[in-house]
């Protein structure tokens, strides 16, 4: 998929999204943002998502309202409506006929991290898909199905989940050993046979309920990753080709969200289309310094800089694929169309683009109210010196 | 004393204010733009004023006054470029010459935003902390366009 048209659905009067290598959503709360995702996660994984519907019994006997209460969550069938459009590469798509006819094809080509993940490990491990009520989204269901497979698969031995050599590059590990887990390990231990993710430092184990905020919501983004990125010399998982990930930001400090989108960067040279959505300044940040290095030429030393990343051998070779991507930007406006706001020029006439989707606003403000403040004051004439000396 | 009034009592200044933003050049016009209640008071370009006086000083490029109730608020507009750091150096040199020579005038009596508009391209967002260093300072970034 090269190009994805939503109308009139729900708060979305028309989104025309076309995706780079690194797609970036910004926008209010309820914009719209996260069911665009969701629809690209749909129309790419159809068979895959009937397959599992059915398989957990959950029938909705070809009616769209109901599927829409199924996969986006309960009460989410009143975004549909009679002049409602779904037009993928520009062609209409026939949504009803989509989602009561089986598709032939069931493998999974985007792997989506939904905003709620630190709900998949509300016990301390991954819930399965079954394991949700009715009206809960399908796209958590299906993530915290994925991470109980995981662990169950992949993480059968002894020794700890994070840090560990073959998860994750050693560049990558220190960064977040350093930024979110400090002097701790994840690992799994037991209580009365019932297994469960701890933190552990020394012979203090800390369960879930005990971590810090951004601790969890990061490890289920960690495992999600761990998936997206196999042990072996492969570089991606299966049959995925796009990675989405809403609002990584969440709980993390800057450097944690730093080291965050550096993995974001591996995700993207090793072939992953990655969709983001995000009310973090940061990450446009990145998508801003990403463009102008690839406009005027900036290296991969430049890049990692920015990050204040080792510029060993395997992070310069993955920065320097980065630099070549293309990367999109997108506001949603609430009752407007989406706005293409990729070149992010703080000086551009464009008030969204200038103020990044709103999200340079208060700062903006900030500073505006610091300087007139000054400005006004006393003490500002006493600034400078004498023009007459010069 | 009205502005124009002080502004002809300004050293160097007589005789400089043009209606509206007539002062500015139409290509730093473009960066302005007017709300459409603003009553303007007539503009002077600062720059070319005291080209002769101070030939080698970092001068600021405009005042535009702006009536506001009985008064009138002045908007010290400085276009130039924000398309490198060294940008930064030279709107500080300004900002040092601007609040010196204010010092001597009666323009220093007014209310006032002392505003930086990027004449094309900015490489700068409002949280870079040079930014917020000018605005602790008094000036105010405004990209590429102002709206007075």
């Amino acid at each position: 998929m090269k190009r994805l048209t939503l109308k009139n659905i729900g708060q979305i009067q028309e989104a025309d999204l076309s995706f780079g290598d690194l797609t970036v959503l910004v926008g209010p709360q309820a914009s719209g943002k996260s069911i665009s995702l969701q629809w690209l996660k749909f129309l790419l994984d159809a068979g895959l998502i009937q397959q599992q519907l059915h398989t957990y019994g959950l029938d909705y006997g070809g009616s769209l309202p109901d599927f829409l209460d199924i996969y986006l969550g309960e009460g989410m069938h009143s975004i549909w409506r009679d002049d409602s459009e779904v037009r993928v590469n520009g062609k209409p798509v026939d949504v009803l006929k989509r989602i009561s006819r089986q598709q032939r094809t069931k493998t999974e080509s985007v792997f989506l991290i939904p905003a709620q993940r630190v709900m998949t490990l509300a016990n301390g491990w991954p819930k399965p898909f079954q394991g949700y009520s009715a009206g809960d989204p399908y796209a958590v269901r299906a993530f915290s199905e994925k991470l109980r497979m995981l662990m169950e698969r992949e993480f059968t031995g002894t020794g700890p989940l994070f840090p560990q050599a073959n998860r994750l590059k050693l560049d990558y590990r220190n960064l977040l050993q350093a930024s979110v887990f400090g002097d701790f390990k994840l690992t799994v231990d037991k209580v009365q046979s019932q297994k469960r993710l701890v933190l552990g430092s020394g012979s203090n184990h800390l369960p879930f309920m005990v971590w810090s905020a951004g601790q969890r919501e990061f490890v289920p983004l960690l495992l999600g990753l761990y998936w997206l990125m196999p042990p072996s010399k492969v570089a991606r998982r299966g049959e995925i080709e796009w990675v989405i990930i809403e609002e990584l930001e969440m709980g993390l400090h800057p450097r944690a969200i730093s080291a965050v989108l550096l993995i974001v960067l591996e995700l993207m040279t090793r072939g992953y289309k990655v969709c983001l959505s995000t009310h973090s300044p940061q990450v446009l940040e990145l998508v801003w310094a990403l463009e102008t290095l690839r406009q005027y030429q900036g290296c991969a030393d430049d890049l990692l800089d920015l990050f204040e990343a080792p510029h060993t051998a395997v992070l310069l070779d993955m920065a320097n694929q980065a630099i070549a991507k293309q990367s999109r930007v997108y506001y949603f406006e609430p009752g407007g169309p989406v706005k293409d706001i990729t070149h992010l020029d703080p000086a551009s006439s464009v008030a969204q683009e200038a103020s990044w989707g709103g999200l340079l606003e208060f700062s903006t403000r900030a500073n505006d109210t610091v300087a007139k403040v000054v400005a006004n004051s006393p003490s500002f004439a006493l600034n400078g010196f004498s023009a007459e000396g010069q | 004393m009205s502005f124009m009034d002080d502004v002809n009592a300004t050293p160097n200044l007589k005789g400089t204010l043009r209606p509206g933003l007539q002062a500015l050049s139409a290509a730093n016009k473009a960066h302005v733009n007017l709300e459409s209640e603003t009553k303007l008071l007539g503009s002077v370009d600062v720059d070319t004023a005291l080209k002769k006086t101070h030939p080698q000083a970092a001068r600021w490029d405009y005042v535009v006054g702006k009536k506001q109730g009985e008064s009138a608020h002045l908007h010290w507009i400085e276009v130039h470029p924000a398309s490198s750091t060294g940008n930064i150096a030279e709107i500080e040199a300004k900002l040092v010459w601007l609040t010196g020579w204010m010092r001597g005038t009666p323009l220093l009596n007014y209310p006032r935003s002392v505003v930086w508009v990027a004449s094309g391209k900015s490489v700068f967002n409002s949280r870079h902390p040079k930014l917020k260093a000018l605005a602790a300072r008094g000036l105010s970034f405004a990209g590429g366009h102002l709206t007075i």
